[in-house]
């Protein structure tokens, strides 16, 4: 527990401010006791589950070209187990090296391309499991 | 016999508050009521509400007459501050729009445009009230109207809190931000049961017009909420970064300290311009510490948009994100930049971008689509801006998108580069290949010659500082200090454009 000292309208309190193990904030004041909500944690609180929106594909999915480019780098195996996130290829396109991630746990049923291969937008890559 | 009448009318006034009936129907599907939803949305007790009695005119749905017409509406305050909403009621003829409740809506909405308030609708119908007939249509047709003189003087927030279909779909559309619930909000203009008879297309609610597909696959909506609650959560912390109206300035709000060093930034991003790196990690280095607000996060993720503080002034961030498609511009991200740019310049809000691409992304597909009128938003939206534009080069700034994202002579106020800033018309390989195609031709093998020595000569940011392109050249550690003391130089900024109507924006 904090004690502060709050002047309110020229007036001084004596205050004593508390967090609950909620990460509730508690304020005794004059024998009262008041719960408070800081603006910035509702604030703060949307705008981090903001971001930890994401979704998970299930059951088999085709992983395709995102955009045309060059098979630069093939980083699995057929039969490999992956991650969600896990980088399974890279494309060169727009001068850059574009990590094509899994967008699921699983196997890699099959692959479709070798490196060098010259892919088109939608071009299926590897079927994962 | 006065008081008598007075007793019975606020007895009336009670029951309203306190729908049974409402209740059990929303709660059932796991929602919440009109009157539910506002509470929670403004601050306690704030709420006022206007036509309150209002009920349906029409003689022959006498019978099913309700006091509020399925809507309720009014005034309140967010974190203090007046705001104008309206809440649609589920219960009542499934929310549908009819004269009365129309004429409510606009009410509200005239009032907000003349107070210069934020308008917020809180969206929960089945479309027009068809028994009615062309009556409600007509003040629906007032209320699109509204919505576009409305546009850049006041906010317009749209929260879908279940269907939104036909006609009713275009009030959302014609306001600022949307904002829906993943599983119960639809937006669709004919539903699943027209498309399998017109078409024989099999689709559910979900696939057609859920809050997945237009947050992922049409960029209708900006925002996705798991619940009512977290939904109006969001909308607050929007708000908190937004000016009442277009002639004041968005809140400012300290929270990190000015001379802090983003040291973070040298590991993020990769010196080799081939490599990728997530440019949300770029972003939270550099702004005030937690405040980058993303718009759009699901659509077009190739470029990032959103609010952020920076040493507490609101700023509109557009940025490319390398790690999807190259961060390039496409016909998708072209237009989800124009619209958040145009947004930020009607209220007051700084522009800062973050630029590494090499351009628009080239392809028949792209081509055959438009985005050539697509891309051209983008350039007409910088232009047209006048709020302080400042340009951040990372890495690549090449042809086309130079111009969109950094060009001074397209008005960019200030631009800053890194060392590793590569600013040309195009890569070296293409612009030899180009250049010096004679030379080539006859000896082939003095390519890789000739790329460096383009390389050398031009992609550096030190040619461009030579001809005042760029402003200065900076370590990527000073960059938070960089942006705070440009940003600082440009708030007053103001500029005077020709008078006219409008311009001629390609759509």
């Amino acid at each position: 527990m904090e004690e502060l000292i709050v002047k309110v309208d020229g007036r001084d309190y004596k205050v004593f401010v508390e967090e609950t193990e909620e990460g509730k904030i508690i304020v005794h004041c004059e024998g009262d006791v008041y719960e408070v909500e800081t603006k910035k944690d509702v604030e703060q609180s949307a705008v981090e589950r903001l971001h930890k929106k994401q979704s998970v594909e299930e059951g088999k999915v085709e992983i395709t070209a995102p955009l045309p480019g060059i098979i630069y780098e093939i980083k699995v195996k057929q039969g490999s187990n992956v991650k969600q996130g896990q980088s399974l290829f890279t494309i060169m396109a727009m001068k850059m090296e574009n990590d094509i991630t899994s967008p699921k746990d699983g196997k890699i049923k099959e692959i479709k391309v070798k490196k060098d291969d010259n892919v088109s937008k939608g071009y299926v890559l590897a079927v994962i499991e | 016999m006065g008081d008598n009448k007075l007793k019975e009318f606020l007895n009336k006034s009670r029951e309203l508050q306190n729908d049974k009936q409402a209740a059990e129907l929303q709660h059932k599907k796991g929602k919440l009521t009109a009157r539910e939803r506002l509470k929670y949305l403004l601050d306690a007790d704030s709420f006022v509400e206007l036509d309150a009695f209002a009920e349906l005119q029409s003689r022959e749905l006498e019978h099913k007459k309700r006091a509020g017409d399925g809507v309720v509406a009014g005034y309140g305050t967010i974190s203090k501050k007046p705001v104008y909403v309206y809440s649609q009621d589920f219960s009542f003829m499934g929310g549908s729009m009819g004269e009365m409740h129309n004429k409510k809506i606009v009410h509200v909405m005239e009032l907000a445009l003349k107070t210069g308030c934020p308008c917020i609708g809180l969206l929960d119908s089945g479309g027009a009230r068809i028994q009615e007939g062309i009556s409600a249509l007509d003040t629906g047709g007032r209320i699109f109207q509204l919505n576009t003189l409305m546009s850049g003087i006041v906010p317009q927030i749209s929260v879908v809190l279940g269907p939104c279909a036909g006609i009713a779909v275009y009030s959302p559309a014609l306001t600022d931000f949307i904002f829906m619930i993943k599983n119960t909000s639809y937006m669709f203009i004919t539903g699943p049961d027209v498309i399998k008879t017109v078409t024989n297309e099999s689709i559910d609610f979900e696939g057609l017009g859920g809050a997945k597909t237009h947050n992922e696959k049409s960029g209708v909506a900006h925002f996705m909420a798991d619940s009512e609650k977290e939904c109006f959560d969001m909308v607050k912390a929007l708000l908190s970064y937004l000016p009442q109206n277009n002639l004041e300035n968005p809140p400012y709000y300290s929270s990190d300290s000015k001379a802090r060093e983003a040291k973070k930034l040298e590991a993020i991003v990769p010196e080799d311009s081939k490599k990728t790196y997530d440019i949300k990690d770029v972003i939270a280095e550099v702004f005030d510490k937690k405040s980058f607000f993303e718009v759009q996060p699901l659509f077009a993720c190739n470029v990032v948009i959103g609010f952020a503080r920076l040493d507490g002034n609101v700023v509109g961030v557009v940025a490319n994100q390398p790690k999807v498609l190259a961060g390039c511009l496409d016909i998708n991200s072209s237009g989800k930049i124009s619209r958040f740019v145009r947004f930020c310049d009607c209220f007051n809000i700084p522009l800062i971008n973050i630029v590494d691409v090499t351009g628009y992304l080239p392809g028949t597909e792209q081509e055959h689509d438009g985005i050539i009128r697509h891309g051209a938003k983008v350039l007409y939206a910088y232009s047209e801006a006048t709020v302080p534009k400042i340009s951040l080069v990372l890495r690549k700034a090449f042809g086309g998108a130079y111009i969109a994202l950094v060009s001074k002579d397209m008005g960019f106020d200030k631009v800053i580069a890194w060392p590793t800033a590569e600013i040309a018309v195009m890569g070296a390989e293409q612009a030899v290949s180009i250049i010096n195609r004679d030379e080539l031709s006859k000896n082939p093998k003095s390519k890789s010659e000739l790329v460096e020595q383009y390389s050398e000569k031009y992609l550096n940011p030190y040619a461009a500082t030579k001809l005042g392109k760029i402003d200065i050249i900076i370590e990527p550690r000073n960059t938070r200090i960089a942006l705070i003391k440009c940003l600082e130089m440009l708030l007053s900024k103001r500029e005077k454009r020709p008078a006219k109507k409008h311009g001629n924006m390609p759509l």
